[in-house]
C-alpha cells in the first residue's frame, strides 16, 4: 500500500516526464494515439482523485474523460515544459470539487450516523490495538464514510496532501487557495476525523461537530 | 505514538487502500474519451472534407493506439475520401476524383531533438521526394483543425493566440482566442485571417469541424462550447454546437445557427445546396456524451444553416450509453457506426456498429430506402456440426467500429472495421456491397482499415496484428484488387503502417518506422526514425525512399 501511495506521490511531484512531453508534442501534431498514451498513464490516478472527492464513480470517470478531452482540445495551449501530471491532477481535483459541490454528494448525516456510531463503538473496544483499527476493512469503510462528512474542498485537501503526498505549499498551489486556507482545511478535516477515531472523544463535542458538517 | 499522529500518518494509506479497492488499476476510460473525441472534436488532419481526424503518426511509446485509435481515425478519414469535386459529374456512376493538394507536401520535426517544437512543411517532388528548390519550409503545425479547398490550393486552419510559436494575425490577441487563417499551397504564402469579433468574444469555443463548400465559396465551421465538457452541458440542451457559415474572403459577416445535438459528421452535397449533419441528441441528465434519443441525419440549407429536413434513426446506436453488464455493474458502452455519403450526393450509408447491417438513406426524400443485411450464413461444416457460427466480421459489438468506403464511381460500398475492444477483438475484413443488386460478398477477412485508390481499382488494406496497449507492433499493408479482393502486392509485412497516402492516381506513399524507431532513446539527434517510401501505383515499384525524424509524414495526403 505504501508503495502504491509512494508511486502516486513520486509521479505527481516529478517534473514533466519525457513520455508526457513526447505525448503532448505528438498530440499537437494531431496524433490521437498520443492521447491514448496519456490516458493509459494517468487514468487510474485521475479517476481515484476525482472519486475520492466526488465519491461517485460514474461521475469520477466522467470528470476524468472530460479532462482528457480537454487536453486533446487544448493540446496546443499546454506548455511542454510544464509537469503535465501535476497540472492534470490539479485540473481533475478542481473539476471534482465543482462537480461535488453541484451534485451535493455529501453523505447525509442520517446515512452517516450508523457508521459513525459503529466506528466509535469499535474504537472504544479495549481489546483492539490502534493498528487493528487502522487496517480493518470495516474501519476503512467507516473512515471513508467519515470523509464523506467533509466538504469537497476539505476532501480535496486531504486527497492532495495525504493521498498524493503533496506539501502544503503544493496543495495550496494546486487548489489555488492560500496556504493558510489549506492549513485550516486540513486542520479542520483532521480534527473531525480525529474526533471519530479518538477513544476518549467527547460525545457531545463529536455530535456538535457532526451536526455542523456542511 | 499518539493517536493523533497515528491518524495523520495512516490517513493517506487508508484512503489509498480504499481507492484501490473501489477503483481498480485496470480501469479503462479510454473508450469514453475516444468516443467523445471522435464525436466532438477533430484533430488536425485529413486534408479535405468533413471529419478532420488524421492521426496516423505513432511513437513507440504510443503503440497503444494499436487498433482502436488508429481505426477510428482512419475510418473517419475514409469517410472523407470521396467528397465530390465540383468539377466532376455529379450523377451516380461518374467517377469522382479526389481533392489533390496543389503540391505534394512533406513535413518533419522542426528540431529533431525537440519534436514538440513544431514541424516544418515543404513541397517535394512526387517521384523523388526531393525538396523543390528555392522554397522555404513553413511551420503549418500551428493549425489545429484544417481543411483543404476543393481545388487543392488553399488550406484553412484554426490558429490559436495561445500558441507559443505565435501567429502573425494573433499578435496582441488574448490567449485562448482562436481565429481562422488561410495558407496558399500554390504560392506558398500566408493569406488573410478571419479573426472576426464573434470568435474573439467566445474564448471557450473550440472548433470541431471545418469543411469547404463543394464550390469553394463558403467554409463551414462547427464549434463546440467548452463549457459543455467542463460544466456538464447546457441545461436546456438547446445548443451543443454552433454552425458558422463563413465567407473565406472575409468580405461578408459570418452567419451562425445553434445546433442542439452532438454532431458526428458533416457533409456537403455536390450541388452546394444542402449541408448534412449526422449525430444524436444528448442525455440532458448526463455530463458525458451519452445518447439521449434517436440518431438523426439533418439537412440544412447550405447558405443559411436553416433546417430543411431530418430523418430520425432510432435503430442506429451511436455515442455512449450506460448499460448494466452481466455482473450487474453500470458500464459505458460505445457505438461507432460507419457512415458516408455517395459520390453523387443522393444517398447516405450507415453501417451499424451493433448489428451486421447497412442502412441506405435516400437524401431526396430523407427516407430509409433499404436496409442491407450483412449477416453471413454458417458454413456447411458448421451447419453439419450443429454449430451456430456468425463470422466475426458480421457480428455486432458494442465496442466495435465500422467504416464505410465508397468506390469513386459510387457502384460499390465497402464495409470494414473491428468488432470488440482492445482486449477481445477481431477484424471485420472487407465486405463489398454492390448497389445495383444490393447483394454483398466477403472479399477479405483480415483487414481492419482500408482506403481505395482514386480510380477505384485497388484497395489498400491494413491488417493490424495487435490492439492491446503496449503490445508488440507489427502489421501488414496489402494491395487488393477492389473487385475480387485478391491480394496483388504486399507492400509491408511485419511493421507498423503509420500512414498510407495517395497523390493522384499513380503515386502511393507509405510511412513506416525504421529499425531505430523501437530501440533508441526518445529524441536521438540525427537518428532516422521514420521512413517514407514512394511507390508507382500499378507496377508497385519503389520510386524513392527517404528517412527522417519523428514527425516525417506526407502533410496533406491526396483525398
Amino acid at each position: 500500500m505504501r508503495q502504491a501511495q509512494g508511486a502516486e506521490r513520486s509521479n505527481v511531484q516529478q517534473g514533466g516526464s519525457v513520455d508526457d512531453r513526447q505525448a503532448l508534442a505528438c498530440l499537437r501534431q494531431g496524433d490521437i494515439s498520443a492521447l491514448a498514451d496519456l490516458v493509459a498513464r494517468h487514468q487510474t490516478s485521475a479517476v481515484r482523485v476525482a472519486y475520492a472527492i466526488t465519491r461517485d464513480r460514474p461521475l469520477a470517470e466522467d470528470i476524468a474523460q472530460s479532462a482528457f478531452v480537454r487536453v486533446f482540445e487544448r493540446a496546443d495551449q499546454l506548455r511542454s515544459d510544464d509537469a503535465f501530471r501535476s497540472w492534470f491532477l490539479r485540473s481533475i481535483a478542481n473539476d471534482a470539487i465543482k462537480a461535488a459541490q453541484r451534485a451535493q454528494r455529501h453523505v447525509s448525516l442520517e446515512d452517516a450516523r450508523p457508521h459513525v456510531a459503529a466506528l466509535v463503538e469499535r474504537i472504544r473496544d479495549p481489546a483492539l490495538e490502534p493498528d487493528d483499527l487502522l487496517t480493518g476493512n470495516e474501519t476503512r469503510a467507516e473512515i471513508w464514510v467519515a470523509l464523506g462528512l467533509l466538504t469537497p474542498a476539505e476532501r480535496a485537501a486531504i486527497v492532495l496532501h495525504d493521498y498524493l503526498g503533496l506539501t502544503i505549499a503544493e496543495t495550496s498551489q494546486h487548489l489555488e487557495s492560500p496556504t493558510g486556507t489549506i492549513k485550516w482545511r486540513l486542520h479542520r478535516a483532521r480534527q473531525r476525523l480525529r474526533m471519530l477515531m479518538h477513544p476518549q472523544a467527547n460525545a457531545a463535542a463529536q455530535a456538535h461537530d457532526l451536526d455542523h458538517a456542511p | 505514538m499518539t493517536m493523533k499522529h497515528q491518524t495523520h500518518r495512516n490517513l493517506g494509506d487508508i484512503l489509498a487502500e480504499h481507492l484501490e479497492q473501489d477503483i481498480p488499476d485496470d480501469i479503462n476510460v479510454w473508450p469514453g474519451v475516444l468516443s467523445r473525441v471522435r464525436t466532438v472534436t477533430p484533430v488536425q488532419g485529413a486534408a479535405t472534407a468533413a471529419p478532420q481526424h488524421h492521426a496516423r503518426r505513432l511513437r513507440p511509446a504510443f503503440e497503444v493506439i494499436a487498433g482502436v485509435t488508429a481505426i477510428v481515425v482512419v475510418s473517419v478519414m475514409l469517410v472523407a475520401v470521396f467528397r465530390p469535386s465540383p468539377s466532376q459529374e455529379q450523377s451516380q456512376g461518374a467517377l469522382v476524383e479526389p481533392v489533390v493538394p496543389a503540391q505534394l507536401i512533406m513535413q518533419d520535426s522542426m528540431d529533431s531533438t525537440r519534436p514538440w517544437a513544431g514541424t516544418l512543411a515543404r513541397p517535394v517532388d512526387p517521384d523523388t521526394l526531393v525538396d523543390l528548390p528555392g522554397i522555404e519550409p513553413v511551420d503549418l503545425s500551428q493549425f489545429g483543425a484544417h481543411a483543404l479547398s476543393p481545388d487543392g490550393t488553399r488550406l484553412i486552419g484554426v490558429v490559436s493566440a495561445g500558441d507559443a510559436r505565435g501567429t502573425p494575425c494573433n499578435d496582441g490577441a488574448p490567449s485562448g482566442r482562436s481565429d481562422l487563417r488561410i495558407f496558399n499551397l500554390e504560392t506558398w504564402q500566408w493569406e488573410h485571417c478571419l479573426g472576426f469579433p464573434s470568435f474573439s468574444a467566445s474564448l471557450s469555443l473550440s472548433f470541431s469541424w471545418l469543411l469547404w463548400s463543394s464550390d469553394g465559396t463558403l467554409i463551414y465551421a462547427l464549434t463546440t462550447d467548452d463549457s459543455r465538457s467542463a460544466e456538464g452541458g447546457k441545461a436546456d440542451g438547446t445548443e451543443i454546437h454552433r454552425l458558422w457559415i463563413i465567407d473565406p474572403s472575409g468580405a461578408a459577416e459570418p452567419q451562425s445557427v445553434p445546433i442542439s445535438f452532438a454532431v458526428g459528421g458533416m457533409f456537403t452535397a455536390p450541388d452546394g445546396e444542402d449541408l448534412y449533419l449526422f449525430g444524436y441528441p444528448l442525455d440532458e441528465n448526463e455530463r458525458a456524451w451519452m445518447l439521449g434519443g434517436p440518431a438523426r441525419l439533418v439537412a440544412l440549407d447550405a447558405h443559411t444553416g436553416q433546417e430543411r429536413a431530418r430523418i430520425e434513426l432510432p435503430d442506429v446506436t451511436i455515442g455512449q450509453t450506460r448499460e448494466i453488464d452481466t455482473a450487474g455493474q453500470s458500464v459505458y458502452q460505445h457505438y461507432r457506426p460507419g457512415f458516408a455519403m455517395a459520390p453523387g450526393g443522393d444517398r447516405f450509408y450507415i453501417a451499424h456498429a451493433d448489428q451486421p447491417r447497412v442502412d441506405v438513406i435516400d437524401l431526396a426524400s430523407m427516407r430509409i430506402e433499404r436496409s442491407v443485411s450483412l449477416e453471413e450464413p454458417a458454413s456447411v461444416v458448421d451447419s453439419l456440426l450443429g454449430i451456430i457460427v456468425q463470422p466475426a466480421a458480421a457480428k455486432g459489438s458494442s465496442d466495435g467500429e465500422r467504416s464505410i468506403v465508397v468506390s469513386p464511381d459510387g457502384s460499390t460500398i465497402y464495409v470494414t472495421g473491428v468488432t470488440g475492444d482492445e482486449t477481445e477483438w477481431s477484424p471485420v475484413g472487407v465486405i463489398a456491397v454492390d448497389i445495383s443488386t444490393w447483394t454483398f460478398r466477403r472479399i477479405d477477412s483480415t483487414a481492419t482499415q482500408i482506403q481505395i485508390s482514386p480510380d477505384g481499382r485497388w484497395l489498400y488494406a491494413v491488417d493490424r496484428m495487435h490492439l492491446q496497449y503496449a503490445a508488440p507492433v507489427d502489421g501488414r499493408l496489402r494491395v487488393l484488387d477492389a473487385d475480387s479482393g485478391e491480394e496483388v502486392k504486399r507492400l509491408v509485412d511485419g511493421a507498423y503502417v503509420m500512414q498510407v497516402a495517395m497523390y493522384g492516381i499513380d503515386h502511393l506513399y507509405v510511412t513506416t518506422p525504421t529499425e531505430l524507431y523501437h530501440t533508441t532513446a526518445p529524441y536521438p539527434e540525427g537518428e532516422q526514425l521514420v521512413r517514407v517510401t514512394a511507390y508507382a501505383v500499378g507496377t508497385w515499384t519503389e520510386l524513392a525512399q527517404i528517412t527522417g525524424h519523428l514527425n516525417l509524414r506526407i502533410a496533406f495526403p491526396s483525398q
